[in-house]
Order: C-alpha cells, then sequence, then structure tokens
C-alpha cells in the first residue's frame, strides 16, 4: 500500500491490520510522518513534529506487538494532538506565545489512557490561542487552513485537531470544547467529535480554561472511530475529582443496532431560529433520513434554553479572566489582541451574575430534561448556524462585529457546555461552496452510547464520511 | 464609549488593574452589558437554587434511569 492508500484508511481499519500484523506500526507512522511532511505546512495544522521520535515509538510498539500481543484498542495508532495536553518534560505551548516555553511536570490522564490503549502520539497540533475562539484564528502562530478548501477556516478552537484529521495526517485527535471547540471543527471539516458528559473524561493535565465548561473528546473521521477513541479516554480518575464513577458502557456494543424505536427531539424554539438556510434544508434532510430508518420524529419546545448561551459565557469568561489574571496584567502585550479582549470580559461581570449562572446550571439541566428527555432519547441541532466561512471573512482583528460574530458561531454548541450533557457532531453532506455542514445529537447524561448508535446509522445510511478531501 | 461604559473602565482599571484595548472597549462593555442582563433575566425566572451541587446530581440521576 501507499502511503496516501494508509493514510485513507479509518482508525480502526489501521488498527485492525496492525493488530492482524498486516501492516507495522513503523509503516503506518511513516505513512502519517509523509503526509505530515507534505501536507503540514500548507495547512499550518501542526505545532511540533520529531519524526526519528515518532518513529522510535513505532518500532516500540511493534516489538510489543510481536511479543506479548496489542496492548489495545489503539495499538500502533498514530494520533496527534491539540497541544494543551500536558506529557511530562515536553513543551506544552497551548496556542500562545506566554507558554511557547513551557514544559510540565505531570502528564495528562487523556494521554495516559491513550497510551494504555497503545496509540502513538506523532506530533503536537496548532490550536487557538489559549482555547480562547471558535474560528481558529491565531495571532501568534498562524491560523490552520481547512483541508477542504484552504481558503476556509477550521473552526476552533481545536484547529489544527480539525485540519490534522480531515486531511488524513493522522487517525484521530484529541479537542476539547469549552463553548464548542470539538463539535465546530467536526463541522467545519467534516468530521465525527465527541463531546461528553461532563464528568466523563478525565481533564486532568489538560490547559484549563473554564474548570465548569470545558470538556476533552476526540475528532475523528468515523462514529467507529470516535467510539472507539472516546472509549480509550473515558473513566473515572482519581486526580479529577470532578470525574464521575458512572460505569462506562461498551460504546461499540449497540453502534450497529440502528434507531428504529428511537424518538430523535427537534427543537421547536432557539436553535433554529438564525440558521443559514443551507445549513437548515442540510439538517432537515437528515432529519428525514433518520425518519425513514425509523426513529420517531417529536418537536420540543425548550425552556430556558435562550438564555443558555449568555449563561455559559458568563461562566467561562471569569473563570478564564480568573485563570489568566496574573498574565494579564502584568504582560497583556504577550497575549493576541482578539484572545485579549474575550478573557477581558469575564472582569467585568459582577459576582452576583456569575453565582447566579452557577446555580441556574441545575435548575436549568432540570427543566431541559424534563421537556426533552420525557418525550424523546436525543435531540438534533445546528452545531454551527451557519456555512463554513473564509479565513479573510472572519479575520476581524479587534473590529466591533467580532465579538458578535464569535457569539454566533456558538450560539448552539455552548447551552451544552452548561447543562453538561454529551453532544455528538456529526456531517452530514457539504454547502454549495465545497464545504462540509453538519449537525449535533444531544444525548442523556452519560448516555454517549445512543448517540454513537444513532449517528453510526445515519453514516450508514449515507455514507456522510466517505469522501476526502484532496490535497 | 458613552458614560457607563467610562465609569466600567476606570472601576476596571482601578479595582481589576486591567483595561480593554481602546478600538475593542465599547465591543466589550456591549457584550458584557447584554450577558449580564441576561443571566439577570434568567435568575428572576426561576427558583433561585443554593447548592450547585444539584447539577450533578442530576447527571447521575439520569445516568440511573431516573425520571426528569
Amino acid at each position: 500500500m501507499s502511503a496516501d492508500e494508509i493514510a485513507a484508511l479509518s482508525l480502526t481499519g489501521v488498527a485492525a491490520k496492525i493488530t492482524a500484523k498486516e501492516l507495522s506500526a513503523v509503516e503506518v507512522t511513516e505513512a502519517a510522518l509523509d503526509r505530515i511532511a507534505r501536507h503540514g505546512d500548507t495547512l499550518n495544522c501542526i505545532a511540533a513534529v520529531d519524526p526519528d521520535e515518532a518513529l522510535a515509538q513505532a518500532r516500540k510498539s511493534d516489538e510489543a506487538l510481536a511479543k506479548n500481543g496489542p496492548s489495545g484498542s489503539l495499538h500502533g495508532v498514530p494520533l496527534a494532538h491539540k497541544d494543551m495536553y500536558y506529557r511530562a518534560g515536553r513543551v506544552s505551548a497551548c496556542g500562545s506565545k506566554i507558554r511557547a516555553d513551557y514544559v510540565p511536570e505531570i502528564t495528562s490522564t487523556a494521554l495516559a489512557k491513550l497510551d494504555a490503549a497503545g496509540a502513538l502520539e506523532v506530533a503536537r497540533l496548532q490550536m487557538v490561542e489559549f482555547a480562547t475562539g471558535p474560528t481558529g484564528h491565531n495571532e501568534m502562530t498562524g491560523t490552520p487552513r481547512n483541508p477542504w478548501n484552504t481558503e476556509y477556516i477550521t473552526g476552533g478552537s481545536s484547529s489544527g485537531s480539525g485540519s490534522a484529521v480531515a486531511g488524513r495526517l493522522v487517525y484521530g485527535a484529541l479537542g476539547s470544547d469549552t463553548g464548542g471547540s470539538i463539535r465546530i471543527p467536526a463541522y467545519c471539516n467534516g468530521l465525527v467529535g465527541m463531546k461528553a458528559t461532563y464528568g466523563r473524561v478525565s481533564r486532568y493535565g489538560a490547559m484549563p480554561l473554564s474548570f465548569s465548561l470545558d470538556h476533552v473528546g476526540p475528532l475523528c473521521r468515523t462514529v467507529n472511530d470516535c467510539a472507539v477513541m472516546t472509549q480509550a479516554v473515558a473513566g473515572y480518575d482519581p486526580d479529577d475529582p470532578t470525574t464521575s464513577r458512572e460505569p462506562v458502557v461498551d460504546y461499540t456494543a449497540s453502534i450497529e443496532d440502528g434507531v428504529k424505536g428511537l424518538r430523535l427531539g427537534v427543537p421547536a424554539n432557539h436553535f433554529f431560529d438564525d440558521v443559514d438556510e443551507e445549513v437548515r434544508i442540510a439538517i432537515e434532510a437528515s432529519i428525514e433520513v433518520y425518519r425513514k430508518l425509523g426513529a420517531e420524529i417529536v418537536e420540543i419546545e425548550i425552556p430556558g434554553i435562550a438564555h443558555g448561551f449568555a449563561l455559559g459565557e458568563v461562566l467561562g469568561r471569569v473563570e478564564a479572566a480568573t485563570y489568566h489574571s496574573t498574565n494579564l496584567r502584568k504582560r497583556p502585550q504577550d497575549y493576541g489582541i482578539q484572545t485579549r479582549n474575550r478573557l477581558m470580559q469575564g472582569f467585568y461581570y459582577p459576582g452576583t451574575r456569575y453565582i447566579e449562572a452557577l446555580n441556574l446550571r441545575g435548575q436549568l439541566l432540570a427543566q431541559f430534561t424534563a421537556a426533552v428527555f420525557d418525550v424523546a432519547d436525543m435531540l438534533i441541532a445546528p452545531s454551527v448556524p451557519m456555512s463554513v466561512p473564509t479565513i479573510a471573512e472572519t479575520d476581524l482583528s479587534a473590529n466591533q462585529g467580532f465579538l458578535d460574530m464569535i457569539a454566533r458561531f456558538g450560539s448552539c454548541t455552548r447551552p451544552f457546555n452548561f447543562l453538561g450533557l454529551p453532544a455528538l457532531g456529526v456531517p452530514c453532506g457539504f454547502t454549495s461552496s465545497g464545504l462540509p455542514t453538519g449537525y449535533q445529537i444531544v444525548g442523556r447524561s452519560f448516555d454517549e452510547a445512543t448517540l454513537f448508535r444513532a449517528a453510526r446509522a445515519y453514516e450508514r445510511e449515507t455514507g456522510c464520511t466517505d469522501k476526502a478531501p484532496v490535497l | 464609549m458613552n458614560d457607563n461604559d467610562e465609569i466600567l473602565r476606570e472601576w476596571a482599571k482601578q479595582v481589576q488593574k486591567v483595561e480593554p484595548d481602546p478600538g475593542s472597549a465599547s465591543t466589550v462593555f456591549r457584550r458584557v452589558k447584554l450577558h449580564e442582563g441576561q443571566v439577570r433575566e434568567a435568575a428572576r425566572g426561576l427558583p433561585f437554587e443554593s447548592e450547585p451541587a444539584i447539577f450533578r446530581r442530576l447527571l447521575d440521576g439520569k445516568a440511573k434511569g431516573e425520571k426528569a
């Protein structure tokens, strides 16, 4: 197989071939490094790569396979992650100038779990500076480019993760999602991205932005890939007291069971109020696919959701400003101007509003679950209410409109960070610009399995993850 | 910037020791006031819940199949 043919395999496909010894981890890693060398600069998605280290990992992986068999579901598979997952002794720059030389002393639990599953980490991926924005722009490191058309944004803040996985440079990548930063790049790059339930995946050793809203999760090319990678990182972690002890079910056990008998909720308010026509049409067509596959479609009026964005915004901005307060005071010039102004917002919200937002979280979740999950098993909503824009269209620097544009971008995703519910980004075709479009499906807490099952039924029916960008 | 924005700007400068960029200040203050107002409105419309841990109890409860 050529490097491009190897790179075109899915994560689960390549893992199966490595385990069956049809391909070696070295061959697969060489293919990934070849793609990184040829396309990494064009996509500007790689923060750092060490080919010698990557190949050394691959050789060890092949030796371990020969000696002991596969160490886990990801044995020998080259991955790369958003540059905010700490590995002891290695730089983690977080897309910033401020942390350009930051060397953590700990390894994040998410990376440790992927290591235990046998995965290789072959590069660090670009990201929005300190994960603060949804478009992918980064004044400090440059803006990653969308492999479907390099004039377009990748979405953010897991911009490099979206670009590298869609570009077939690696088979999967961790992103992080505080207001949509897994689901938005999944949308922009035609990928499947899981923001699991708050507490499902450990955040220990991941750069914090907002401890109330931060979620760790993967971006992958197929639903199965995403289920397998989510499985690898999910679970209780004594190092992260916010993780849950709820047992992690097998996400692939029922993934082929289809949607017959499941109830799919469609919001009657808020989520479709400000959606581009092309995006609306694509989601309506997707709802019809679910109906055809046997799902019951239920229209639902959702109380209180209109304020979900503002509630999340107040929590997120205040917590981020607190975390960055020392550096914002001492060296504000070392932040990009957009990052600085986004973080700046958090200094101005009254403490009473922050506490109100925190306390309303449980109330709103109770309202939402009663309204939605008493009558449906999952909810479909736009991930992003607009078709993917170009880098130039969204390069607003500090212009008047940039905060408004960012707010619209995250208006459908951020409410589910506030509520903590699992949400899976699913691609559903392309708009007239040739860029991907998609939707999110939202489930009961800790019911990620139903989301994977539904998305897999949709994928099987439509082939929504079959197409690859030509670089 | 209007007078209210000027008060906000000066307060943060004195108390928080931060200042938004002049070109962005009015946008920052507009967004802050918008969200502050929306949260205040949301808080008015719902009973005040003084124990944020209810959030985790709800998540865990749903996972055990409790009816909402």
